[in-house]
């Protein structure tokens, strides 16, 4: 218990760390974003005027804080492009990403374990082979071209959906999850074949390792090697890749919903980027960086639980 | 032999096992085991790692297989319990263990076998234990598979099983993981393990090599015991003729996959009739055989003094907050070598005799304490060269034995290639290697050879000290005596004076003038060989050679 | 065993073919990449145009062939400066260790838990969108991958006897560093390499198709991904080529890579 608490304090300074560095990183962009939102109404009294509002002449801390603060509460200040405040932007639009990357998620575990032990059971032989050809193609595609392709075969060939089609959750959950299962095809896939492949080999490593030879001189059947002795040593890896993998499944939604014109927080995301709303692209890493740190942290916990060397050191 | 076959437990005609001769490679890190298996002979395009052996076993009778790596003998063990690895193909006339056909028995009926009545220890507790699960549940699982118990009677008779093999506290042991054992309680705990079921055979491949000699001493003497209390045959696998010794009542000799020579210890041991046997008992290293090299009284010259010396470690940090744990490797030890000297340095693994010898020859700063020459000067004038236990790892994989060897010239400041050359010839020569060795790469040579371009390296830079870090522990025996015949050679010729540490007592007795034993960081007593062998003072000495197995 | 060997081998046909297609494109290509035939929009492959037009009727075979270049070109000085930079960081922390190296690791840990791509946005926001705004985004956040191997191969080989024998003969640290040590890091520095030119296809596709990467009228593959998708239902071709000759390219560094395991 000591040690949860040990890691929660962690977790608290690494989430300050990364708010510190998500707002610092926005205060060294050259050029004054008071000048440039004002652009042709630029005068003196105009700018100070508009400092004070936005709070720009204190110091850095202090802004920092004031900051942060607000984003505690939920209030991220104003968007400069559409004159809202951000957090109301950012609301619906990020429960669409949230849903769409823990559908994309659940697929990759789901899908991958049962193939990968598959794989590393008949290792070598035809099931094997398919599985293996197979994943080493779908890890070369890109989600978001594999979204495009999946748009042209069952959206516009196979008219098994309606391209650009969209039902919010409220409206009409069965409707919404069924519009998220194409896009959460395109961004699991290639995870899949990569997750396949590292549980393969992480299980095939583990098969040559003395101890399978004791469990089977004990009189084990092969499918109780594998099952009860090797599989719990194999996920261990294969827990920190599904870590790393659910980083990048989030990442993979923010781009694959611009395929499917899903209105998550991507689309705002990259039009904020491009007109330098930065208020939006501040919260929204943000949000996602925050994300991240707690996926890493629940990562840590289920690593300790399967492996007792690291959990009694 | 007739009828030893009618009331044996195991018996075994004309067993082979071979593997497709393109991967008879299934061990690619021994290129001894694999060169001499391939001169193992051959049919229709496999290889054969063991040929046509035949031996047998009765019921209650402890049998030990010796050889060197690569000999087939582990091989033969693993072929009995049908672990061969994949590819393997196993073909006898007869196999017969407990009144069954075990080349007939189906898959099933092999695995009730196995475990039940056949049961196997390995060389590796550590990595033989599965690593996540508590040592108890791994061991209640052979009740688990073999026998109707419930939850809480598998729990006791583990325990008891435990404290059979001599695990104190073994309740406690019952929930502790692999990693949280020494390696002594490791073998006790695959012991227990083997033997919950009491097996009529157990199969004990090399369990004592990965430990240290007092841990070696305590678990042959419980496998003896447990031969005595329960009658259980056992069939012992060794490259280690002493061990083989103290335990057996026959012994087979394997070489190349053949047994060369079988009998009961005493014929095979006082009246050898194979040349093979023979050189085998003349390479193993010990007292009986070879007086202790008498220590040179003549010249005193001291060459190195090491005085007080101390050194610690830091250990990981203890999270980002937490101090370093110092843990001392050596404390306070002083000696000195004198010039034309073989200076031992002998003690268990853990015992700071590396860290000393890292020390001496300027690997490691941060000590405490002097380490001069004699009249005074930096150890560094000393030139001290070290000659490593794996000879795998100490030479550069990816450069040529010319490039590894020019390399230290180079550093000298010979410029002129064409000498370079010349002076690399002239050394490979005198480790007894063929000057066409410097165009090949390490890979492409056996353990001994690389040892000694390992010594060639050493020397080419004109050292008044080598320091021997186990140079010959990871050799077979007889490549181990060739290796210290050169080494005295070689200091009778150069008149060099030799660090030499070893855990094996039995080697240091062969070729040092002078022994240190080191005990826990700490120097417990220093003498001449002669007189260390003959009358030892410290506790832990007398200790160490008592236990020693001596062939 | 012989499987492995198909695999690389057909790795080594495909990265070839690949980089002779782009190395053509370098030269010649049909037509003008950027040339607009407005009687020919959107029109199917033909013989006059194998893979079609596009909606401004440019050949979507000449396109594909410049903007392959586009996109190697910084996936190649994406590796470049990640490469470069992360032997070194990576050699000299590994080799040494210290408070330099604990400190650079935990940064380089936080970084390395973040989606490449999601820095790269932020970067790019930051410096604006352009093809070399992204390269050196993309080159910098490939540093801690690239260092990250380098070091943990270091760290391994230090320990090794013949370092411990090169020091003893004198060998000065650069010489163990560069000389003794480097090509033993040959092999994983290899793969490294191919799986690190692959991340940067990937991302510049990626950052380009969300018009973050390199900008109008230039191609590149991810840009006529982007151009591509609205005419989907009308003109397929234009958005098939370029997606397939990316996957054709992972495809084949990915294959490439499979002997060393």
């Amino acid at each position: 218990m000591n040690d949860l608490i040990k890691k929660l304090i962690m977790l608290v300074i690494t989430l300050l760390l990364v708010s510190a560095a998500a707002f610092i990183t926005f205060q060294i962009i050259p050029g004054d974003p008071v000048t440039a939102a004002l652009g042709t109404d630029y005068t003196e009294e105009a700018a100070e005027q508009m400092r004070e509002a936005l709070g720009l002449n204190r110091s850095l801390p202090e802004r920092f804080f004031s900051w942060l603060w607000g984003a505690v509460r939920g209030d991220f200040g104003t968007s400069m492009q559409y004159h809202q405040p951000v957090s109301a932007l950012i609301g619906d639009r990020l429960a669409v990403t949230l849903w769409l990357a823990v559908l994309s998620m659940l697929f990759v575990i789901v899908v991958s374990i049962p193939l990968g032990i598959l794989a590393a059971r008949f290792s070598g032989r035809a099931a094997d082979r398919v599985i293996t050809l197979l994943s080493q193609i779908a890890m070369a595609v890109p989600p978001f071209f594999l979204g495009i392709l999946l748009t042209l075969v069952f959206g516009i060939v196979l008219s098994w959906f309606t391209p650009g089609g969209y039902v919010s959750l409220e409206q009409d959950p069965a409707g919404f999850f069924s519009y998220l299962i194409w896009p959460a095809a395109a961004v699991a896939i290639p995870k899949i074949a990569m997750t396949v492949k590292f549980l393969r080999s992480s299980v095939i490593r583990q098969m040559r390792l003395d101890y399978v030879r004791t469990a089977r001189s004990k009189g084990n059947k092969e499918s109780a090697v594998l099952l009860r002795h090797v599989l719990k040593n194999a996920l261990i890896p294969v827990v920190t890749f599904l870590g790393m993998a659910a980083a990048d499944v989030l990442a993979g939604s923010i781009i694959v919903e611009q395929v499917f014109g899903l209105p998550g927080i991507g689309r705002l995301l990259v039009v904020s980027i491009s007109n330098r709303d930065y208020a939006v692209v501040q919260a929204i890493i943000l949000y996602i960086a925050f994300a991240v740190v707690v996926i890493n942290f629940l990562v840590d916990l289920l690593y300790q639980r399967l492996d007792p060397r690291v959990r009694l050191n | 032999m007739e009828s030893d076959k009618k009331d044996s437990l195991l018996s075994v005609r004309n067993l082979s096992v071979s593997f497709p001769a393109k991967r008879g490679n299934y061990d690619p890190a021994r290129a001894d085991a694999v060169s001499s298996r391939e001169e193992a002979g051959q049919d229709c395009g496999r290889k054969n790692v063991v040929n046509q052996v035949s031996f047998a076993v009765g019921p209650g009778e402890i049998v030990g297989i010796v050889g060197e790596s690569g000999s087939g003998k582990s091989m033969t063990a693993l072929a009995l319990m049908g672990l061969l690895p994949e590819g393997a193909a196993r073909g006898a006339d007869e196999l017969c263990f407990d009144g069954r056909d075990l080349a007939r028995l189906s898959d099933r009926e092999y695995r009730e076998l196995k475990g039940s009545r056949m049961a196997m220890i390995f060389q590796e507790p550590m990595t033989s234990l599965n690593p996540v699960y508590t040592v108890g549940k791994q061991t209640e699982e052979m009740l688990r598979l073999h026998t109707d118990c419930g939850a809480q009677e598998r729990r006791q008779r583990t325990i008891q099983a435990f404290k059979e093999a001599g695990l104190s506290d073994p309740e406690r042991v019952m929930d502790q993981y692999p990693h949280q054992l020494s390696g002594g309680q490791r073998q006790r705990v695959m012991i227990a393990m083997a033997m919950i079921c009491e097996p009529a055979l157990l199969i004990a491949d090399e369990p004592t090599t990965a430990l240290d000699v007092t841990v070696q001493a305590r678990i042959l003497g419980l496998i003896k015991q447990l031969n005595r209390d329960h009658g259980t045959a056992v069939l012992f696998i060794s490259h280690d003729l002493g061990v083989i010794r103290q335990l057996c009542s026959r012994v087979l000799v394997m070489y190349q996959g053949r047994i060369v020579e079988q009998g009961s210890i005493r014929d095979i041991f006082e009246h050898p009739r194979e040349e093979y046997t023979r050189t085998l008992l003349d390479a193993v290293p010990g007292l009986h055989k070879r007086s202790p090299v008498s220590g040179r009284e003549g010249e005193r010259e001291r060459l190195l003094l090491v005085e007080n010396l101390s050194v610690a470690y830091e250990g990981n940090r203890r999270g980002l907050f937490g101090g370093r744990p110092r843990t001392e490797a050596v404390k306070k030890i002083s000696f000195e070598v004198y010039r034309g000297e073989i200076l031992g340095l002998v003690g268990e693994s853990g015992c700071g005799k590396s860290t000393t010898a890292k020390a001496v020859a300027g690997l490691i700063g941060g000590y405490e304490g002097k380490i001069v020459t004699g009249d005074g000067q930096a150890a560094a004038s000393l030139r001290p060269q070290m000659v490593f236990q794996d000879p795998y790892g100490s030479l550069n994989p990816s450069k040529r034995i010319g490039w590894i060897l020019e390399e230290s010239l180079k550093m000298r400041g010979m410029k002129r290639g064409v000498d370079r050359v010349a002076r690399v010839k002239e050394m490979l020569r005198e480790v007894g290697l063929d000057v066409e060795y410097a165009s090949r790469y390490p890979r492409d040579l056996s353990g001994g050879q690389r040892q000694r371009v390992a010594i060639a390296a050493a020397l080419i830079a004109e050292p008044k000290l080598l320091i021997l870090d186990e140079p010959v522990s990871a050799l077979d025996v007889t490549v181990q005596s060739q290796i210290l015949n050169l080494l005295l050679r070689l200091r009778e010729r150069h008149g060099l004076s030799y660090l030499f540490i070893s855990h094996d007592i039995n080697v240091v007795y062969q070729i040092c003038d002078r022994v240190c034993v080191m005990y826990r960081g700490e120097i417990v007593e220093t003498a001449q060989t002669m007189r260390l062998a003959k009358c030892p003072e410290h506790e832990y000495t007398k200790r160490l050679l008592n236990d020693v197995p001596d062939a | 065993m012989e499987k492995k060997n198909i695999n690389h081998r057909l790795g080594q046909i495909l990265v070839c073919a690949v980089v002779l297609f782009v190395l053509i494109g370098c030269f010649y290509t049909p037509y003008d990449p950027n040339e607009m035939n407005a009687g020919l929009v959107n029109a199917g492959p033909s013989l006059t145009h194998p893979f079609g037009t596009d909606q401004f009727g440019r050949d979507v075979l000449s396109r594909v062939m410049k903007g392959a270049g586009t996109t190697f070109f910084v996936g190649l000085c994406t590796v470049a400066i990640g490469a470069a930079a992360g032997i070194l960081l990576g050699a000299l922390t590994g080799y040494y260790g210290g408070l330099f190296d604990e400190i650079l690791m935990r940064v380089n840990d936080g970084l390395a838990s973040f989606p490449s791509i999601l820095l790269a946005l932020v970067i790019v926001s930051i410096s604006g969108p352009g093809t070399y705004q992204l390269i050196l985004a993309l080159g910098v956040l490939f540093i801690p991958s690239f260092a990250r191997v380098v070091r943990s191969e270091y760290i391994l080989q230090k320990q090794m006897d013949y370092v411990k024998n090169a020091k003893l003969m004198g060998v000065s640290d650069a010489r163990i560093l560069f000389v003794h040590i480097l090509p033993n890091t040959g092999t994983i520095l290899r793969s490294a390499l191919t799986i690190g030119f692959n991340n940067a296809v990937l991302a510049e596709a990626g950052m380009s198709y969300l018009s973050l990467g390199v900008q109008p009228p230039d191609a590149s593959l991810g840009r006529m991904l982007s151009e591509a998708q609205s005419y989907l239902f009308s003109a397929p071709w234009s958005a098939l080529a370029p997606g397939i000759l990316i996957v054709l390219t992972v495809l084949g560094f990915g294959l490439l890579n499979e002997r060393g395991e």
